[in-house]
C-alpha cells in the first residue's frame, strides 16, 4: 500500500491557483479584448464634446479620458467572476486534488490578480490613450489640461480601478454564487434589484441601492476607500464560502 | 489556440502598455496649451460679449485694451471724394467702425482687431479689397477648429477632490471677438447701406 | 484494513432513494468492479466516496474520514469518468502536467509512455479529441496518479475494444507493481472480470453482492434440457433465471449448491450442465423478474 499523502489548504490552493492562471487564461484574453475595444471606442469618438460658433468660427472641445476603459474592465470584473461560479468552470476545480474552499480561495486568488492586473491595464490604457491622441492629433490641437498625469495619480488611479475590479468581482461572485446555490434566484435575484430600483426610484431616502453605490463613489480618502472596499470584499467571499460548502460538486 | 498563444497575447498586450507608459512620461512634449495659458476666471458673457469693447471702439480707445491686438491691417492709396461700403455677403457680421482721419491724407487703412483667445491667431481675417471707389468688406470664411482635451479619469477625481464630470476647460475662453477699424480720410463721404453694414462712428473727443 | 466502509448509507434525490441502506467494506489493496443496471446508483456511490456528493443518510468512511469536502480524501483519490471538466485552454501534454503537480506519486513516465504507446497528439486540445482518445487520455491520468484509491466510473467510453484491452492490462500491470485500491465500475464485466478480485453488485441502490470474483464465478449454474427433468432437479434449489427453449426444454439458473453426485445424476438424466458466466449472472440478479424479457411476451 503506498502511504496516503498529508496535505495542507495552502498547498493544494497554491496548486489550485496556479493551475486556474493557466486554465483561466482566456478570460484574461477576453479582459484585453475589452479594454482594446473600449480604446478604439474611445478613439472613434465614445467621448463627450462640447461646441460654441459663430459665422466665422467653430470650436469644438473633445473630451478623452481612460473612464471608457475602466468601465469596459469593470463590466468585465463582474462578469468574469460570475462565469467562474458556474459548474463549466467550477468542476474543473474538482478534476483533481482539491474542496469548496480550496476552490473559492484559489478563484479569490484568481480574481485578486485579475483585478490588479486590470486595474493597471486599465490605467496604462488611459496613458495609450493619451499618447493616440496626442500622436494622431497634431500636438497644435491638444489642450494640456490634464493631458498630463503626475505618478502620484497614476499610482492612486491604478490603486482605485483594481479596487473597484475587485470590488465588482466580489460581487459577481457572490451572486454567481447564489445562483448556484438556488437556481430559482437566476430569476429572483434580477427581478429583486430591478424591483427595488423601481420602488425606490420616487423615494430619495430609502434609495438603498444609489446608498450602497454613495458609500463607495462619494469616498474621497483612497485609504478608507480601500479599507471599505476591502471589508465589502471579505464579507462577500465570507458569504460565498459559506454558500459552497454545502453544495455538491461534479453533480 | 494553445495556451502559449494566450500567452503571447499576454506578452504583447503588457509589451504595449509599457511602451504607452514610458512614451508617455519620457517622450518630450510641446502641447500648444497648457492649462496656465488659458484664463481659468471669466463668465460666459465677460468672453463672449464685451460691453467693453462695444464702448472703446465707440471712443476710439480700442489700442487702450490689454487683450486686444491688431491681427491685419490693409492699407490702400485713395484720393476720391465719395467712398462706397459694400458688404461682400448678404450683410457683415461684425463690429465695424470708422474713425476719420485728416482730410486730404489720401489712404484708407483698415484694421482688423482680435480679443486675445488661444485660437484667434488661427482665424482666418476678413478679405478688404478697393477697387475704384468701391470698399469691398467679406466675411472671412469659418474657421473650424477642434481641440482634444483631456479629462481627469474618475479614478483620480474621486480622490483628488474634484467633483466627477466637470470639465476643466471652458469653452468660452476660446471665444475671439473680432472687428473691424477703418481710418477714412474726414473729407471723404461715406455712402453705405446701413442694413447690410452696421457702420459705428467713432466720437470726435 | 479497510480503505472504504459504509453503513446504511442512503443517498436521496428529492424523494427518489438512489441509494438505500448499503452497508459494505472495501479492504485496501483490492480490485473492485462496481456492477448494475442503468440507475442501480454506482456513479452515486462512487461520487460520494469521491466527496463530491453528500449522503443523505448513514456513515461512510474512506481512509477513516468522512469524504464530503474532505481534502485530505480528495488528494488520496484520483476519480475518472467520461465526463472530466478539463480546460478549453490548455492542451493535453499542459493538462497533463498541470495533474501532475496535483499527486504526490505522480510517475511522468508512465504518462509519457502511455501517451506514446496510445499515440496521443500532445499538442491538441481536449476538446478536440474524440470520445475515445478522451477516455484514453482521462484513463492515463488516473493510472500515473498513482492514488491510493483510484476510481473509474465507466472510463473505457467510446474506446475501441483493443484499446480496452491495453488499458485492463496496462491498470493490472501497474496495479501488481503499485498495488492499490481500485473500483471500477462498468457494464463490461466480461471484459473485466479478469482483472477484479471483488465484485459489488448494485439493484435499484441497494446491495446484490459483495463477493469475489472466483466465488461469483461458482455462484450458480445452468441446467437445461426437458422441463420436467430439469424442474425435478432444480425443485428445492433457488431458481435465478428460467428460460423456455422450444415446446417442452427449459433453461434454469440457480444458485450453485448441488454436490457432485447430484450433478453427475443430472448429466446422467440427459441434461446439460452448463456454467454461468459472471455477466450473465449478475443480470439475472438484478432482473426484476425470473424469465428476463421473455416475461414481456409470456403473460400466462
Amino acid at each position: 500500500m503506498m502511504s496516503l499523502t498529508r496535505t495542507n489548504l495552502a498547498a493544494v490552493v497554491k496548486k489550485q491557483y496556479v493551475f486556474k492562471l493557466k486554465s483561466c487564461s482566456n478570460l484574461l484574453i477576453s479582459l484585453i479584448a475589452l479594454q482594446l475595444i473600449a480604446i478604439l471606442f474611445t478613439m472613434g469618438g465614445m467621448v463627450d464634446s462640447m461646441s460654441i460658433g459663430s459665422s466665422y468660427m467653430s470650436v469644438t472641445i473633445r473630451f478623452y479620458s481612460g473612464d471608457g476603459v475602466f468601465t469596459f474592465s469593470l463590466i468585465w470584473a463582474l462578469a468574469t467572476a460570475f462565469i467562474l461560479t458556474m459548474p463549466g468552470y467550477r468542476n474543473i476545480d474538482f478534476t483533481f486534488v482539491g474542496n469548496r474552499l480550496s476552490s473559492n480561495l484559489a478563484n479569490f486568488g484568481f480574481l485578486l490578480t485579475a483585478s490588479i492586473t486590470g486595474g493597471i491595464s486599465a490605467t496604462l490604457g488611459s496613458l495609450m490613450i493619451r499618447n493616440i491622441v496626442y500622436f494622431s492629433g497634431g500636438s497644435e490641437n491638444i489642450l494640456g489640461t490634464n493631458f498630463f498625469m503626475g505618478p502620484g495619480e497614476l499610482l492612486t488611479a491604478m490603486a482605485a480601478a483594481a479596487l473597484y475590479l475587485l470590488l465588482l468581482s466580489a460581487v459577481g461572485y457572490f451572486s454567481g454564487t447564489l445562483v448556484q446555490w438556488n437556481r430559482i434566484l437566476v430569476l429572483l435575484l434580477p427581478a429583486l434589484v430591478v424591483g427595488t430600483l423601481i420602488f425606490e426610484a420616487g423615494n430619495y431616502n430609502r434609495r438603498i441601492i444609489w446608498r450602497a453605490v454613495d458609500f463607495f463613489i462619494q469616498e474621497s480618502s483612497l485609504a478608507l476607500f480601500a479599507l471599505k472596499v476591502t471589508a465589502t470584499v471579505l464579507l462577500l467571499w465570507t458569504g460565498a464560502i459559506l454558500l459552497t460548502n454545502k453544495t455538491e460538486a461534479r453533480a | 489556440m494553445q495556451l502559449k498563444h494566450y500567452k503571447y497575447i499576454l506578452i504583447g498586450y503588457s509589451a504595449i502598455l509599457l511602451v504607452s507608459l514610458a512614451v508617455f512620461y519620457l517622450f518630450p512634449r510641446c502641447v500648444s496649451m497648457d492649462s496656465d495659458d488659458i484664463d481659468p476666471g471669466g463668465t460666459v458673457e465677460e468672453h463672449i460679449i464685451s460691453q467693453s469693447i462695444h464702448q472703446a471702439l465707440l471712443e476710439g480707445k480700442l489700442e487702450q485694451l490689454d487683450d486686444i491686438y491688431e491681427s491685419e491691417r490693409w492699407r490702400f492709396d485713395f484720393t476720391g471724394r465719395r467712398l462706397e461700403i459694400t458688404a461682400d455677403n448678404e450683410w457683415f457680421d461684425s463690429m465695424i467702425a470708422v474713425e476719420r482721419t485728416a482730410a486730404g491724407s489720401g489712404e484708407i487703412v483698415a484694421h482688423e482687431y482680435r480679443t486675445e483667445s488661444p485660437i484667434a491667431h488661427r482665424l482666418t481675417p476678413y478679405r478688404v479689397t478697393l477697387t475704384g471707389n468701391q470698399l469691398k468688406l467679406a466675411n472671412p470664411e469659418q474657421s473650424q477648429i477642434v481641440f482634444l482635451a483631456f479629462n481627469k479619469d474618475m479614478t483620480v477625481t474621486q480622490f483628488a477632490g474634484s467633483p466627477p464630470g466637470e470639465h476643466s476647460v471652458l469653452i468660452q475662453q476660446f471665444w475671439s471677438n473680432r472687428m473691424l477699424y477703418l481710418h477714412i480720410p474726414a473729407d471723404v463721404e461715406i455712402i453705405y447701406d446701413m442694413h447690410r453694414i452696421p457702420l459705428m462712428f467713432v466720437e470726435e473727443e | 484494513m479497510n480503505v472504504i466502509e459504509c453503513k446504511g448509507l442512503t443517498k436521496q434525490y428529492g424523494r427518489i432513494d438512489a441509494l438505500k441502506d448499503l452497508s459494505f467494506s472495501i479492504r485496501e489493496n483490492t480490485i473492485t468492479g462496481l456492477v448494475g443496471p442503468n440507475g442501480a446508483g454506482k456513479t452515486t456511490l462512487l461520487k460520494i466516496i469521491a466527496g463530491y456528493l453528500k449522503e443523505t443518510a448513514g456513515v461512510v468512511k474512506v481512509f477513516s474520514g468522512h469524504p464530503f469536502n474532505n481534502l485530505e480524501t480528495s488528494a488520496n483519490l484520483v476519480f475518472i469518468d467520461d465526463n472530466m471538466a478539463m480546460p478549453a485552454t490548455m492542451n493535453i501534454e499542459e493538462i497533463l502536467n498541470a495533474a501532475g503537480s496535483f499527486y504526490a506519486y505522480w510517475n511522468r513516465e508512465l504518462a509519457n509512455r502511455l501517451f506514446d504507446y496510445f499515440s496521443l497528439n500532445p499538442r491538441q486540445l481536449y476538446k478536440d479529441l474524440s470520445k475515445g482518445q478522451k477516455s484514453t487520455f482521462n484513463m492515463i491520468i488516473g493510472l500515473s496518479a498513482r492514488c491510493a484509491l483510484t476510481i473509474f466510473d465507466e472510463p473505457t467510453t467510446g474506446m475501441d475494444a483493443s484499446v480496452r484491452k491495453d488499458f485492463y492490462r496496462a491498470l493490472l500491470q501497474d496495479y501488481l507493481q503499485h498495488p492499490r485500491t481500485v473500483i471500477f465500475s462498468s457494464h463490461l464485466l466480461n471484459e473485466i472480470e479478469d482483472i477484479l478480485e471483488e465484485v459489488l453488485l448494485l439493484a435499484e441502490g441497494r446491495k446484490r453482492l459483495h463477493l469475489p470474483v472466483s466465488e461469483l464465478k461458482e455462484y450458480a449454474v445452468g441446467l437445461r434440457g426437458k422441463e420436467e427433468k430439469v424442474n425435478r432437479f432444480t425443485r428445492s434449489a433457488e431458481i435465478l433465471r428460467r428460460e423456455r427453449f422450444g415446446r417442452d426444454s427449459i433453461y434454469v439458473v440457480t444458485r450453485y449448491n448441488f454436490n457432485k453426485t447430484t450433478l453427475q445424476k443430472a448429466r446422467e438424466a440427459g441434461l446439460e450442465v452448463l456454467p454461468v458466466s459472471t455477466a450473465d449472472l449478475c443480470v439475472y440478479l438484478t432482473a426484476r423478474n425470473k424469465g428476463g424479457i421473455d416475461d414481456v411476451f409470456n403473460q400466462d
